[in-house]
Protein backbone atom coordinates (compact mmCIF):
# COMPACT_ATOMS: atom_id res chain seq x y z
CA UNK A 1 0.00 0.00 0.00
CA UNK A 2 2.83 2.27 0.04
CA UNK A 3 2.65 5.36 -1.71
CA UNK A 4 -1.18 5.39 -1.32
CA UNK A 5 -3.04 8.04 0.14
CA UNK A 6 -4.23 7.12 3.58
CA UNK A 7 -7.37 7.97 5.63
CA UNK A 8 -8.56 7.63 9.12
CA UNK A 9 -12.01 7.45 9.84
CA UNK A 10 -13.27 7.25 13.26
CA UNK A 11 -16.87 5.92 14.10
CA UNK A 12 -18.28 3.20 16.42
CA UNK A 13 -18.49 -0.47 17.01
CA UNK A 14 -21.89 -1.99 15.55
CA UNK A 15 -19.85 -5.51 16.11
CA UNK A 16 -16.43 -5.85 17.23
CA UNK A 17 -13.67 -7.90 15.15
CA UNK A 18 -10.87 -6.62 12.76
CA UNK A 19 -10.67 -7.46 8.90
CA UNK A 20 -8.75 -5.86 6.00
CA UNK A 21 -9.41 -6.29 2.06
CA UNK A 22 -10.50 -4.40 -0.53
CA UNK A 23 -13.51 -2.42 -1.12
CA UNK A 24 -16.89 -2.57 -2.50
CA UNK A 25 -18.64 0.83 -2.05
CA UNK A 26 -21.97 2.60 -3.21
CA UNK A 27 -23.82 5.35 -2.05
CA UNK A 28 -27.34 3.36 -2.84
CA UNK A 29 -28.91 1.39 -0.63
CA UNK A 30 -28.95 -2.11 -0.49
CA UNK A 31 -31.98 -4.65 -0.74
CA UNK A 32 -31.17 -8.31 0.49
CA UNK A 33 -34.33 -10.20 0.78
CA UNK A 34 -36.14 -12.79 -1.80
CA UNK A 35 -32.88 -12.40 -4.40
CA UNK A 36 -31.48 -9.36 -3.93
CA UNK A 37 -28.35 -10.75 -1.99
CA UNK A 38 -27.95 -13.74 -4.12
CA UNK A 39 -26.36 -16.59 -2.13
CA UNK A 40 -23.09 -16.59 -4.41
CA UNK A 41 -22.35 -13.35 -2.61
CA UNK A 42 -23.82 -11.42 -6.02
CA UNK A 43 -26.17 -8.27 -5.88
CA UNK A 44 -29.18 -8.67 -7.67
CA UNK A 45 -30.64 -5.65 -8.85
CA UNK A 46 -31.97 -3.58 -11.93
CA UNK A 47 -30.77 -0.22 -12.42
CA UNK A 48 -28.62 -0.37 -9.21
CA UNK A 49 -24.99 0.73 -9.61
CA UNK A 50 -23.59 -2.30 -8.15
CA UNK A 51 -25.94 -4.81 -10.06
CA UNK A 52 -23.96 -8.19 -10.93
CA UNK A 53 -20.71 -7.03 -8.59
CA UNK A 54 -20.54 -9.67 -5.66
CA UNK A 55 -19.28 -8.62 -2.22
CA UNK A 56 -17.35 -12.09 -1.54
CA UNK A 57 -14.53 -10.97 0.88
CA UNK A 58 -14.95 -7.26 0.32
CA UNK A 59 -15.33 -4.63 2.78
CA UNK A 60 -19.05 -3.52 1.66
CA UNK A 61 -19.38 0.14 1.91
CA UNK A 62 -23.22 1.00 1.84
CA UNK A 63 -25.85 3.36 3.51
CA UNK A 64 -27.98 1.19 4.92
CA UNK A 65 -30.44 -1.82 4.53
CA UNK A 66 -33.60 -1.51 1.91
CA UNK A 67 -36.85 -3.91 1.37
CA UNK A 68 -38.27 -6.76 2.63
CA UNK A 69 -37.27 -8.54 6.23
CA UNK A 70 -35.94 -11.63 4.67
CA UNK A 71 -32.66 -9.08 4.03
CA UNK A 72 -30.47 -11.02 7.29
CA UNK A 73 -31.67 -14.51 6.01
CA UNK A 74 -30.27 -13.88 2.31
CA UNK A 75 -27.05 -12.29 3.89
CA UNK A 76 -26.66 -14.98 6.32
CA UNK A 77 -27.31 -17.92 3.63
CA UNK A 78 -24.84 -16.19 1.31
CA UNK A 79 -21.82 -15.58 4.73
CA UNK A 80 -22.48 -19.42 5.26
CA UNK A 81 -21.91 -20.31 1.83
CA UNK A 82 -18.41 -18.66 2.48
CA UNK A 83 -19.37 -15.62 0.44
CA UNK A 84 -20.33 -13.56 2.73
CA UNK A 85 -18.33 -9.80 2.83
CA UNK A 86 -15.46 -9.40 5.34
CA UNK A 87 -16.62 -6.61 7.16
CA UNK A 88 -19.61 -4.04 6.79
CA UNK A 89 -19.11 -0.72 7.05
CA UNK A 90 -22.34 1.87 6.80
CA UNK A 91 -23.30 5.49 7.61
CA UNK A 92 -25.49 3.95 10.44
CA UNK A 93 -26.84 0.68 12.03
CA UNK A 94 -30.39 -0.30 11.06
CA UNK A 95 -31.94 -3.34 12.42
CA UNK A 96 -31.47 -5.89 9.28
CA UNK A 97 -27.67 -4.76 8.87
CA UNK A 98 -27.01 -4.88 12.84
CA UNK A 99 -28.45 -8.64 12.95
CA UNK A 100 -26.92 -9.73 10.12
CA UNK A 101 -23.28 -9.04 11.61
CA UNK A 102 -24.04 -10.06 14.78
CA UNK A 103 -25.61 -13.59 13.40
CA UNK A 104 -22.35 -13.67 10.96
CA UNK A 105 -20.10 -12.55 13.18
CA UNK A 106 -18.97 -9.84 10.59
CA UNK A 107 -17.07 -6.62 12.02
CA UNK A 108 -19.24 -3.70 11.41
CA UNK A 109 -18.52 0.16 11.74
CA UNK A 110 -20.96 3.21 11.85
CA UNK A 111 -21.82 6.87 12.88
CA UNK A 112 -18.27 7.41 11.05
CA UNK A 113 -16.69 11.25 10.99
CA UNK A 114 -17.31 11.03 7.72
CA UNK A 115 -19.61 9.88 5.09
CA UNK A 116 -18.04 6.44 4.25
CA UNK A 117 -20.37 5.60 1.14
CA UNK A 118 -18.47 9.52 -0.30
CA UNK A 119 -14.68 8.39 1.03
CA UNK A 120 -14.39 4.65 0.46
CA UNK A 121 -14.25 3.89 -3.43
CA UNK A 122 -14.46 0.75 -4.78
CA UNK A 123 -11.03 -1.01 -5.35
CA UNK A 124 -9.53 1.16 -2.29
CA UNK A 125 -8.11 -0.79 0.00
CA UNK A 126 -9.66 -0.89 3.70
CA UNK A 127 -8.56 -1.94 7.11
CA UNK A 128 -11.61 -2.10 9.53
CA UNK A 129 -11.02 -1.67 13.56
CA UNK A 130 -14.56 -2.53 14.70
CA UNK A 131 -13.67 -2.90 18.43
CA UNK A 132 -11.81 0.70 18.30
CA UNK A 133 -14.56 2.07 15.75
CA UNK A 134 -11.42 2.31 13.16
CA UNK A 135 -12.35 2.13 9.13
CA UNK A 136 -8.38 3.25 7.88
CA UNK A 137 -8.10 3.44 3.75
CA UNK A 138 -5.98 3.59 1.55
CA UNK A 139 -6.77 5.33 -2.20
CA UNK A 140 -6.88 3.46 -5.42
CA UNK A 141 -6.24 6.61 -6.78
CA UNK A 142 -5.85 10.24 -5.17
CA UNK A 143 -8.51 11.97 -7.67
CA UNK A 144 -11.76 9.89 -5.98
CA UNK B 1 -27.05 -0.75 27.61
CA UNK B 2 -29.22 -0.31 31.27
CA UNK B 3 -31.25 -3.48 32.25
CA UNK B 4 -33.53 -3.85 35.07
CA UNK B 5 -33.45 -6.17 37.79
CA UNK B 6 -35.62 -8.71 35.63
CA UNK B 7 -34.05 -8.15 32.61
CA UNK B 8 -30.68 -9.14 34.33
CA UNK B 9 -31.81 -12.26 35.94
CA UNK B 10 -32.67 -13.42 32.30
CA UNK B 11 -29.73 -12.14 30.92
CA UNK B 12 -27.88 -14.21 33.64
CA UNK B 13 -29.85 -17.39 33.22
CA UNK B 14 -31.51 -17.21 36.11
CA UNK B 15 -34.89 -17.30 34.06
CA UNK B 16 -33.90 -19.93 32.26
CA UNK B 17 -31.70 -21.26 28.92
CA UNK B 18 -33.98 -19.88 26.49
CA UNK B 19 -34.83 -15.93 28.41
CA UNK B 20 -30.81 -15.96 28.37
CA UNK B 21 -30.34 -17.24 25.12
CA UNK B 22 -32.57 -14.72 24.18
CA UNK B 23 -31.00 -11.92 25.94
CA UNK B 24 -27.74 -12.39 25.27
CA UNK B 25 -28.70 -11.88 21.66
CA UNK B 26 -31.30 -8.55 21.70
CA UNK B 27 -28.36 -7.16 24.41
CA UNK B 28 -25.98 -7.71 21.23
CA UNK B 29 -28.91 -6.01 19.19
CA UNK B 30 -29.64 -3.22 21.37
CA UNK B 31 -25.51 -2.46 21.72
CA UNK B 32 -25.28 -2.65 17.43
CA UNK B 33 -28.80 0.59 17.44
CA UNK B 34 -27.25 2.64 20.01
CA UNK B 35 -30.27 1.64 22.20
CA UNK B 36 -30.22 2.55 25.77
CA UNK B 37 -32.73 0.62 27.50
CA UNK B 38 -35.41 -2.41 26.20
CA UNK B 39 -39.04 -1.73 26.28
CA UNK B 40 -41.18 -4.72 27.06
CA UNK B 41 -43.58 -5.44 24.28
CA UNK B 42 -47.70 -6.57 24.22
CA UNK B 43 -47.54 -8.89 21.37
CA UNK B 44 -45.29 -10.34 18.16
CA UNK B 45 -47.03 -9.90 14.51
CA UNK B 46 -45.04 -12.15 12.47
CA UNK B 47 -45.45 -12.36 8.77
CA UNK B 48 -42.86 -15.37 8.15
CA UNK B 49 -43.05 -18.67 9.30
CA UNK B 50 -42.32 -18.20 13.32
CA UNK B 51 -41.99 -21.86 13.79
CA UNK B 52 -39.78 -22.63 11.94
CA UNK B 53 -36.86 -20.36 13.84
CA UNK B 54 -37.53 -22.91 15.96
CA UNK B 55 -35.54 -25.40 14.51
CA UNK B 56 -32.16 -24.03 14.81
CA UNK B 57 -31.99 -23.13 18.53
CA UNK B 58 -29.77 -25.21 20.68
CA UNK B 59 -31.68 -28.47 22.38
CA UNK B 60 -31.78 -27.09 25.89
CA UNK B 61 -33.08 -23.64 24.51
CA UNK B 62 -35.76 -25.10 22.70
CA UNK B 63 -36.82 -27.69 25.33
CA UNK B 64 -37.14 -24.68 27.53
CA UNK B 65 -39.01 -22.66 25.30
CA UNK B 66 -41.50 -25.56 25.18
CA UNK B 67 -41.61 -25.26 28.91
CA UNK B 68 -42.36 -21.79 29.76
CA UNK B 69 -43.76 -20.81 26.11
CA UNK B 70 -43.82 -17.46 24.74
CA UNK B 71 -43.96 -14.02 26.92
CA UNK B 72 -46.32 -12.70 24.75
CA UNK B 73 -48.97 -13.73 22.35
CA UNK B 74 -47.51 -14.40 18.93
CA UNK B 75 -49.58 -13.64 15.48
CA UNK B 76 -47.93 -15.66 12.62
CA UNK B 77 -48.52 -17.50 9.72
CA UNK B 78 -47.37 -21.22 8.57
CA UNK B 79 -47.78 -22.79 4.66
CA UNK B 80 -49.11 -24.92 3.61
CA UNK B 81 -53.25 -25.00 3.58
CA UNK B 82 -53.76 -29.02 4.49
CA UNK B 83 -56.92 -28.29 2.48
CA UNK B 84 -54.60 -26.89 -0.86
CA UNK B 85 -51.82 -28.74 -0.65
CA UNK B 86 -51.79 -30.32 -4.13
CA UNK B 87 -53.13 -26.99 -5.79
CA UNK B 88 -50.28 -24.53 -4.12
CA UNK B 89 -47.41 -27.87 -4.92
CA UNK B 90 -46.22 -29.16 -2.39
CA UNK B 91 -45.48 -32.86 -0.95
CA UNK B 92 -47.15 -34.71 1.79
CA UNK B 93 -44.38 -34.63 3.44
CA UNK B 94 -43.97 -30.80 3.58
CA UNK B 95 -48.00 -30.88 4.77
CA UNK B 96 -47.73 -33.19 7.37
CA UNK B 97 -44.45 -31.25 8.70
CA UNK B 98 -46.45 -28.29 8.85
CA UNK B 99 -48.96 -29.78 10.98
CA UNK B 100 -46.59 -31.14 13.38
CA UNK B 101 -45.52 -27.53 13.42
CA UNK B 102 -49.12 -26.07 13.98
CA UNK B 103 -49.73 -28.34 16.61
CA UNK B 104 -46.72 -27.31 18.82
CA UNK B 105 -47.75 -23.43 17.65
CA UNK B 106 -50.68 -24.36 19.39
CA UNK B 107 -49.13 -25.63 22.68
CA UNK B 108 -46.64 -22.61 22.87
CA UNK B 109 -49.11 -19.42 22.39
CA UNK B 110 -48.36 -19.01 18.69
CA UNK B 111 -51.13 -17.95 16.98
CA UNK B 112 -51.53 -19.47 13.07
CA UNK B 113 -53.60 -16.61 10.91
CA UNK B 114 -52.23 -18.18 7.75
CA UNK B 115 -51.15 -14.58 6.54
CA UNK B 116 -48.19 -12.48 6.27
CA UNK B 117 -51.00 -9.36 7.34
CA UNK B 118 -51.89 -10.46 10.44
CA UNK B 119 -53.34 -7.43 11.08
CA UNK B 120 -56.43 -8.16 8.71
CA UNK B 121 -56.72 -11.37 10.59
CA UNK B 122 -56.61 -10.97 14.75
CA UNK B 123 -53.98 -9.10 15.37
CA UNK B 124 -54.90 -5.70 16.12
CA UNK B 125 -52.31 -3.67 18.42
CA UNK B 126 -54.07 -0.91 20.09
CA UNK B 127 -52.76 2.44 19.15
CA UNK B 128 -49.58 3.71 20.96
CA UNK B 129 -48.80 0.28 22.08
CA UNK B 130 -45.09 -1.08 21.53
CA UNK B 131 -45.28 -4.44 19.94
CA UNK B 132 -42.91 -6.15 17.20
CA UNK B 133 -43.77 -6.63 13.60
CA UNK B 134 -41.44 -7.45 10.22
CA UNK B 135 -42.80 -7.46 6.91
CA UNK B 136 -43.21 -5.16 4.40
CA UNK B 137 -46.60 -4.33 4.62
CA UNK B 138 -47.41 -5.28 8.27
CA UNK B 139 -44.67 -3.08 9.85
CA UNK B 140 -46.02 0.35 7.98
CA UNK B 141 -49.64 -0.58 8.61
CA UNK B 142 -49.29 -1.09 12.13
CA UNK B 143 -47.21 1.81 12.73
CA UNK B 144 -49.12 4.45 10.43
CA UNK B 145 -52.65 3.26 10.13
CA UNK B 146 -53.00 1.87 13.39
CA UNK B 147 -50.38 3.86 15.38
CA UNK B 148 -49.08 1.02 17.27
CA UNK B 149 -45.07 1.25 17.62
CA UNK B 150 -42.49 -1.03 16.21
CA UNK B 151 -39.00 -1.38 14.38
CA UNK B 152 -38.64 -3.03 11.39
CA UNK B 153 -38.10 -6.50 13.03
CA UNK B 154 -36.68 -9.81 11.27
CA UNK B 155 -38.14 -13.17 12.28
CA UNK B 156 -34.76 -13.86 13.75
CA UNK B 157 -35.42 -10.92 16.13
CA UNK B 158 -38.97 -12.20 16.54
CA UNK B 159 -38.56 -14.59 18.19
CA UNK B 160 -35.94 -13.77 20.42
CA UNK B 161 -38.44 -10.41 21.64
CA UNK B 162 -41.30 -13.29 21.70
CA UNK B 163 -38.97 -15.01 24.07
CA UNK B 164 -38.32 -12.08 26.01
CA UNK B 165 -40.61 -10.14 25.51
CA UNK B 166 -38.96 -6.70 24.97
CA UNK B 167 -37.25 -5.49 22.13
CA UNK B 168 -34.58 -2.14 21.71
CA UNK B 169 -36.04 1.02 22.83
CA UNK B 170 -35.03 3.20 19.99
CA UNK B 171 -36.24 4.43 16.14
CA UNK B 172 -40.54 4.05 16.16
CA UNK B 173 -40.84 3.00 19.86
CA UNK B 174 -39.82 6.74 20.89
CA UNK B 175 -41.70 9.76 20.27
CA UNK B 176 -39.30 11.65 18.53
CA UNK B 177 -38.50 9.30 16.19
CA UNK B 178 -41.98 9.09 14.87
CA UNK B 179 -40.94 12.53 12.95
CA UNK B 180 -41.54 13.31 9.49
CA UNK B 181 -38.66 13.42 7.31
CA UNK B 182 -39.84 13.48 3.74
CA UNK B 183 -42.49 15.81 2.79
CA UNK B 184 -44.58 14.59 -0.64
CA UNK B 185 -46.89 16.71 -2.25
CA UNK B 186 -49.54 14.45 -4.20
CA UNK B 187 -50.80 16.21 -6.97
CA UNK B 188 -52.32 13.24 -8.90
CA UNK B 189 -55.43 11.41 -8.94
CA UNK B 190 -55.13 8.02 -7.28
CA UNK B 191 -57.49 5.95 -8.58
CA UNK B 192 -57.28 2.91 -7.29
CA UNK B 193 -55.07 0.40 -5.43
CA UNK B 194 -52.44 0.06 -8.37
CA UNK B 195 -51.86 3.94 -7.79
CA UNK B 196 -51.07 3.59 -4.03
CA UNK B 197 -48.80 0.81 -4.80
CA UNK B 198 -46.99 2.74 -7.63
CA UNK B 199 -46.88 5.68 -5.43
CA UNK B 200 -45.10 3.98 -2.51
CA UNK B 201 -42.84 2.23 -5.07
CA UNK B 202 -42.01 5.72 -6.36
CA UNK B 203 -41.60 7.60 -2.80
CA UNK B 204 -39.74 4.37 -1.50
CA UNK B 205 -36.87 5.08 -4.27
CA UNK B 206 -36.30 8.53 -3.56
CA UNK B 207 -33.88 8.53 -0.42
CA UNK B 208 -30.53 6.80 -0.34
CA UNK B 209 -28.60 7.58 2.47
CA UNK B 210 -29.64 6.04 5.80
CA UNK B 211 -31.67 7.63 8.17
CA UNK B 212 -30.93 5.61 11.44
CA UNK B 213 -33.07 3.14 12.69
CA UNK B 214 -36.46 4.96 12.06
CA UNK B 215 -35.54 5.20 8.60
CA UNK B 216 -37.48 7.45 5.61
CA UNK B 217 -40.56 8.49 7.51
CA UNK B 218 -42.67 9.79 4.85
CA UNK B 219 -45.56 12.87 5.21
CA UNK B 220 -48.00 12.81 2.18
CA UNK B 221 -50.66 15.97 1.89
CA UNK B 222 -53.14 15.98 -1.39
CA UNK B 223 -54.61 12.23 -0.49
CA UNK B 224 -58.49 13.05 -1.19
CA UNK B 225 -61.41 10.89 -1.04
CA UNK B 226 -62.34 7.52 0.04
CA UNK B 227 -58.89 6.37 1.33
CA UNK B 228 -59.53 2.39 1.59
CA UNK B 229 -57.79 -0.57 3.95
CA UNK B 230 -56.79 -2.32 1.09
CA UNK B 231 -55.64 0.85 -0.77
CA UNK B 232 -52.96 1.34 2.34
CA UNK B 233 -51.82 -2.39 2.61
CA UNK B 234 -50.32 -2.33 -0.89
CA UNK B 235 -48.93 1.16 -0.25
CA UNK B 236 -46.90 0.42 2.70
CA UNK B 237 -45.74 -2.86 0.87
CA UNK B 238 -44.29 -0.83 -1.93
CA UNK B 239 -42.59 1.61 0.21
CA UNK B 240 -41.20 -1.01 2.08
CA UNK B 241 -40.04 -3.09 -0.97
CA UNK B 242 -37.96 -0.10 -3.04
CA UNK B 243 -37.10 1.95 0.64
CA UNK B 244 -36.30 1.90 4.20
CA UNK B 245 -39.73 2.68 5.53
CA UNK B 246 -41.33 1.36 8.49
CA UNK B 247 -43.91 4.25 9.10
CA UNK B 248 -45.48 6.84 6.70
CA UNK B 249 -48.04 9.69 7.56
CA UNK B 250 -51.15 10.74 5.11
CA UNK B 251 -51.87 14.33 6.33
CA UNK B 252 -55.86 14.47 7.30
CA UNK B 253 -55.68 10.04 7.36
CA UNK B 254 -53.57 8.51 9.69
CA UNK B 255 -53.87 9.32 13.59
CA UNK B 256 -50.32 10.73 13.89
CA UNK B 257 -50.69 13.27 11.48
CA UNK B 258 -54.04 15.17 11.51
CA UNK B 259 -51.89 18.26 10.63
CA UNK B 260 -48.85 18.60 8.30
CA UNK B 261 -47.42 20.17 11.87
CA UNK B 262 -48.10 17.29 13.97
CA UNK B 263 -46.62 14.71 11.25
CA UNK B 264 -43.48 17.31 11.97
CA UNK B 265 -44.22 17.56 15.80
CA UNK B 266 -43.86 21.29 15.22
CA UNK B 267 -40.90 21.80 12.97
CA UNK B 268 -40.50 23.48 10.02
CA UNK B 269 -41.06 20.51 7.52
CA UNK B 270 -38.30 20.39 4.80
CA UNK B 271 -39.21 21.36 1.13
CA UNK B 272 -41.90 19.10 -0.56
CA UNK B 273 -41.21 16.83 -3.41
CA UNK B 274 -43.83 16.54 -5.92
CA UNK B 275 -45.31 13.67 -7.34
CA UNK B 276 -47.92 14.50 -10.34
CA UNK B 277 -49.41 12.71 -12.91
CA UNK B 278 -46.20 12.77 -14.94
CA UNK B 279 -44.07 10.80 -12.05
CA UNK B 280 -47.28 8.36 -11.28
CA UNK B 281 -46.79 7.75 -15.08
CA UNK B 282 -42.90 6.81 -14.67
CA UNK B 283 -44.25 4.80 -11.36
CA UNK B 284 -45.96 2.44 -13.08
CA UNK B 285 -43.46 2.25 -16.37
CA UNK B 286 -40.13 1.62 -14.00
CA UNK B 287 -42.23 -1.41 -12.16
CA UNK B 288 -42.84 -3.58 -15.09
CA UNK B 289 -39.41 -4.99 -17.08
CA UNK B 290 -40.93 -4.01 -20.24
CA UNK B 291 -40.62 -7.58 -21.66
CA UNK B 292 -42.65 -9.28 -24.75
CA UNK B 293 -46.75 -8.56 -23.77
CA UNK B 294 -47.81 -12.32 -24.10
CA UNK B 295 -49.15 -13.45 -20.59
CA UNK B 296 -48.59 -16.73 -18.88
CA UNK B 297 -49.24 -16.18 -15.43
CA UNK B 298 -51.13 -13.69 -13.30
CA UNK B 299 -50.57 -13.08 -9.58
CA UNK B 300 -53.21 -11.08 -7.72
CA UNK B 301 -52.91 -10.79 -3.84
CA UNK B 302 -48.86 -10.02 -2.58
CA UNK B 303 -50.01 -9.00 0.03
CA UNK B 304 -53.08 -11.04 0.76
CA UNK B 305 -56.37 -10.00 -0.36
CA UNK B 306 -59.46 -9.16 1.72
CA UNK B 307 -62.46 -10.37 0.88
CA UNK B 308 -63.61 -7.45 -0.21
CA UNK B 309 -60.79 -7.52 -2.92
CA UNK B 310 -62.00 -11.20 -3.61
CA UNK B 311 -65.59 -9.38 -4.26
CA UNK B 312 -64.16 -6.97 -6.68
CA UNK B 313 -62.49 -9.55 -8.75
CA UNK B 314 -65.58 -11.68 -8.86
CA UNK B 315 -67.16 -9.01 -10.41
CA UNK B 316 -64.83 -9.17 -12.85
CA UNK B 317 -64.39 -12.63 -13.40
CA UNK B 318 -68.20 -13.49 -13.25
CA UNK B 319 -69.20 -15.40 -16.26
CA UNK B 320 -65.49 -15.32 -18.00
CA UNK B 321 -63.20 -17.47 -18.72
CA UNK B 322 -59.50 -17.15 -18.45
CA UNK B 323 -57.86 -17.95 -21.86
CA UNK B 324 -56.50 -21.45 -21.96
CA UNK B 325 -52.62 -22.00 -21.16
CA UNK B 326 -52.66 -19.01 -18.30
CA UNK B 327 -51.91 -19.60 -14.56
CA UNK B 328 -53.89 -17.37 -12.71
CA UNK B 329 -53.23 -17.13 -8.39
CA UNK B 330 -55.32 -15.24 -6.12
CA UNK B 331 -53.58 -15.16 -2.86
CA UNK B 332 -55.36 -14.24 0.10
CA UNK B 333 -55.19 -15.36 4.25
CA UNK B 334 -57.39 -18.55 5.63
CA UNK B 335 -60.14 -16.27 7.77
CA UNK B 336 -60.59 -14.13 3.94
CA UNK B 337 -61.01 -17.20 1.48
CA UNK B 338 -64.00 -18.70 4.13
CA UNK B 339 -65.72 -15.45 4.35
CA UNK B 340 -65.56 -15.51 0.42
CA UNK B 341 -66.92 -18.88 0.40
CA UNK B 342 -69.96 -18.28 2.37
CA UNK B 343 -71.18 -16.10 0.08
CA UNK B 344 -70.24 -17.51 -3.06
CA UNK B 345 -67.66 -14.99 -4.09
CA UNK B 346 -65.20 -17.92 -4.16
CA UNK B 347 -67.12 -20.29 -6.23
CA UNK B 348 -67.38 -17.54 -9.14
CA UNK B 349 -63.61 -16.95 -8.74
CA UNK B 350 -62.77 -20.18 -9.21
CA UNK B 351 -65.68 -20.84 -12.08
CA UNK B 352 -62.93 -18.86 -14.24
CA UNK B 353 -60.63 -21.25 -13.89
CA UNK B 354 -58.40 -19.02 -11.25
CA UNK B 355 -56.76 -20.51 -8.10
CA UNK B 356 -57.69 -18.80 -5.01
CA UNK B 357 -54.77 -20.40 -2.86
CA UNK B 358 -54.66 -19.38 0.99
CA UNK B 359 -51.57 -19.39 3.58
CA UNK B 360 -49.41 -19.38 0.35
CA UNK B 361 -47.37 -16.16 -0.68
CA UNK B 362 -46.68 -16.05 -4.66
CA UNK B 363 -43.15 -17.02 -3.69
CA UNK B 364 -41.92 -19.76 -2.54
CA UNK B 365 -41.01 -23.57 -2.53
CA UNK B 366 -43.95 -25.34 -3.53
CA UNK B 367 -44.88 -23.00 -6.23
CA UNK B 368 -42.62 -21.59 -8.98
CA UNK B 369 -42.58 -21.09 -12.56
CA UNK B 370 -40.26 -22.82 -14.72
CA UNK B 371 -38.27 -21.15 -17.90
CA UNK B 372 -39.04 -18.14 -19.38
CA UNK B 373 -42.64 -16.86 -18.00
CA UNK B 374 -44.16 -13.34 -18.82
CA UNK B 375 -46.07 -12.55 -15.28
CA UNK B 376 -48.87 -9.65 -14.92
CA UNK B 377 -49.46 -8.31 -10.96
CA UNK B 378 -51.12 -5.40 -9.45
CA UNK B 379 -48.16 -5.77 -6.67
CA UNK B 380 -45.12 -3.80 -6.91
CA UNK B 381 -44.02 -6.08 -4.54
CA UNK B 382 -44.46 -9.18 -5.97
CA UNK B 383 -42.93 -7.47 -9.43
CA UNK B 384 -39.71 -6.18 -7.89
CA UNK B 385 -38.84 -9.46 -6.01
CA UNK B 386 -40.30 -12.03 -8.71
CA UNK B 387 -37.24 -11.54 -11.49
CA UNK B 388 -34.55 -12.49 -9.12
CA UNK B 389 -36.10 -15.00 -6.35
CA UNK B 390 -35.31 -18.14 -8.52
CA UNK B 391 -32.10 -16.86 -9.85
CA UNK B 392 -29.90 -18.94 -7.57
CA UNK B 393 -32.67 -21.59 -6.42
CA UNK B 394 -34.05 -22.62 -9.89
CA UNK B 395 -31.03 -22.17 -12.65
CA UNK B 396 -32.59 -21.42 -16.59
CA UNK B 397 -36.30 -19.86 -14.83
CA UNK B 398 -36.32 -16.19 -15.83
CA UNK B 399 -39.23 -14.12 -15.23
CA UNK B 400 -40.35 -10.77 -16.82
CA UNK B 401 -43.17 -8.58 -14.87
CA UNK B 402 -45.73 -6.14 -16.24
CA UNK B 403 -47.74 -4.27 -13.59
CA UNK B 404 -51.02 -3.01 -13.45
CA UNK B 405 -54.77 -2.70 -11.38
CA UNK B 406 -56.70 -5.26 -11.15
CA UNK B 407 -58.60 -4.34 -13.82
CA UNK B 408 -55.61 -4.84 -16.21
CA UNK B 409 -54.39 -7.98 -14.78
CA UNK B 410 -58.11 -9.91 -15.20
CA UNK B 411 -57.93 -8.51 -18.89
CA UNK B 412 -54.44 -10.09 -19.82
CA UNK B 413 -55.98 -13.39 -18.46
CA UNK B 414 -59.01 -12.74 -20.73
CA UNK B 415 -56.91 -11.81 -23.69
CA UNK B 416 -53.79 -13.08 -23.51
CA UNK B 417 -51.64 -10.10 -23.82
CA UNK B 418 -50.69 -6.98 -21.67
CA UNK B 419 -52.08 -3.84 -22.23
CA UNK B 420 -51.31 -0.52 -21.07
CA UNK B 421 -54.29 1.36 -19.17
CA UNK B 422 -55.09 4.20 -20.84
Amino acid sequence: MKGRTRIILHGRKAFGGVAEGEALSTTRRLSGSMGGLQPTGEICERGHELDGASFKGKILVFPCSKGSTGWVIAFTKAAENGNGPLALVTQTADTYTAQAAILTRTPMVVDLDADPCRVIATGDWVRVDADHGLVEIHKKNLQT
Amino acid sequence: MYLTREEEKMHSGERGPAREWAMNYLVAYGEALDAESFVEISSVGCGGIYIDTLKGVPRDVYRDIVKRRMAVPVYSWCIPDPEQWQEGGFTPEAVEKHRELNELSGKLGIHVTGTCANYLVGWIPIFGSHVASDESSQVPYINSVLGARSNRETLESLLRIGIAGRTPFCGLHTDEERQGNLLVRVDAELRDASAYAALGDYVGRIRQESLGVSGDIPVFTGIKGDVRPEYLVGFGASLATTGNVGLYHLVGVTPEARTLSEAFQGEKPPEAVTVGEAEMKEAFTQISTQGPDEIDWVVLGCPHYTVDQLYQLSKRLEGKKIKKGITFWVLTSPAHREMSKLTGILNTIKGSGASVLSQCWSILDGLHPEGYVVAATDSPKFAYYAPKIWRATHPGTHVDVWFGGMEDCVSAALTGKWREAT
